[in-house]
């Protein structure tokens, strides 16, 4: 059976449950509340629910964007940008915000049509930052995550689902949030 | 095709049938200061599922968290490393040193239950990672 308060697994004679504590209920009761692990699966769409309908929308294509079309895409928000070949010998795009550039890579991919983006800025301190302080943006901040590398220079990163379900709404939405994010990111430790 | 999300979000209620209609046990739970939140499991694992910045009732985005009771005893410098390597949420020591695992999904402008549930599907495979890589059962 399970605990009706945390659906940790219990002996069917215990009494409380041995990682909250809580009161272990009537069989019905833990039995309702436990969540049936083999029998879970992604929600599907809920048809019962009556939604309003929102505004139209603009699908990124099946399998999501080339990095061409994140180019393009991105030039016609007004970015400048560049491709770069890495070391890996794949392509990823540089532009900049906020003062600083950033990298975007293209993940998830199948063939040219790539499914996730992952926006990426490092700033070199020459170890000088203080590591201790990312913690705390990560726990104050949402969205992005912060980290230090093994020169101890910190980075913001992001991660953007791009397929399926994806919509070029969407996108600008988030392409906004890392904007924000990261000249909040750059004024709070001074990184310019 | 794709199956839009309401313009400002999904209510609370619409967020606990979304989980309910997928198998997944979930319930609202009401905290001290009256506001309101989910809490649900995944994998035999307790998460909670906030909702910030609702307006009318909608919210454009969830926020969901895990967090594991280690009474202090979680060495906090090793998820830098977790941070570095593993793309999707990020993960932090809370106010008492205990770990957590978050990620925010954005639901509006622009979202569909599609996305949506691609988002969980990567939230379920990160939080098995992150209980499996520092024992947190």
């Amino acid at each position: 059976m399970f605990c009706p308060r945390c659906g940790s697994e219990a002996l069917p004679n215990q009494t409380f449950c041995a990682k909250c504590g809580a009161s272990l209920a009537t069989a019905e009761n833990v039995q309702a509340a436990a969540p049936a692990p083999a029998a879970q699966a992604v929600p599907p769409v809920p048809r019962a629910i009556a939604l309003p309908s929102p505004a139209p929308m603009r699908t990124i294509p099946d399998g999501g964007l080339t990095i061409e079309e994140m180019a393009a895409w991105l030039d016609g928000e007004g970015y400048a940008v560049k491709f770069v070949i890495g070391e890996s010998g794949n392509r990823h795009i540089e532009t900049s915000s906020q003062g600083s550039p950033i990298n975007i890579f293209l993940g998830d991919c199948k063939g040219e049509r790539c499914a996730a983006l992952e926006f990426g800025a490092g700033f070199s301190t020459h170890g000088k930052f203080d590591i201790s302080q990312i913690n705390g943006w990560n726990y104050d901040n949402r969205w992005c995550r912060a980290y230090c590398d093994s020169d101890k220079d910190p980075w913001l990163k992001m991660n953007i689902d791009l397929w399926p379900g994806g919509t070029y709404e969407a996108l600008s939405d988030r392409f906004e949030i890392w904007n924000r994010t990261l000249g909040r990111f750059i004024e709070k430790y001074g990184l310019r | 095709m794709t199956h839009p999300i309401p313009d400002g979000g999904l209510t609370l209620e619409e967020v606990i049938a979304w989980l309910q209609s997928g198998g997944y046990a979930a319930k609202v739970v009401t905290r001290e200061d009256g506001k309101r939140h989910i809490e649900s499991w995944s994998q035999g694992t307790l998460f909670n599922i906030f909702t910030p910045g609702c307006q009318s009732g909608r919210s454009a985005s969830l926020e969901l968290v895990f967090a594991f009771s280690s009474k202090g005893r979680f060495d906090v410098s090793r998820l830098n490393e977790w941070n570095s390597d593993i793309p999707w949420g990020k993960a932090y020591s809370d106010t008492v040193n205990d770990p957590c695992l978050d990620i925010d999904i954005a639901l509006s402008p622009g979202g569909t239950f599609e996305s949506l549930n691609d988002q969980f599907a990567t939230w379920n495979k990160i939080l098995s990672a992150f209980i499996g890589k520092y024992n947190l059962r």
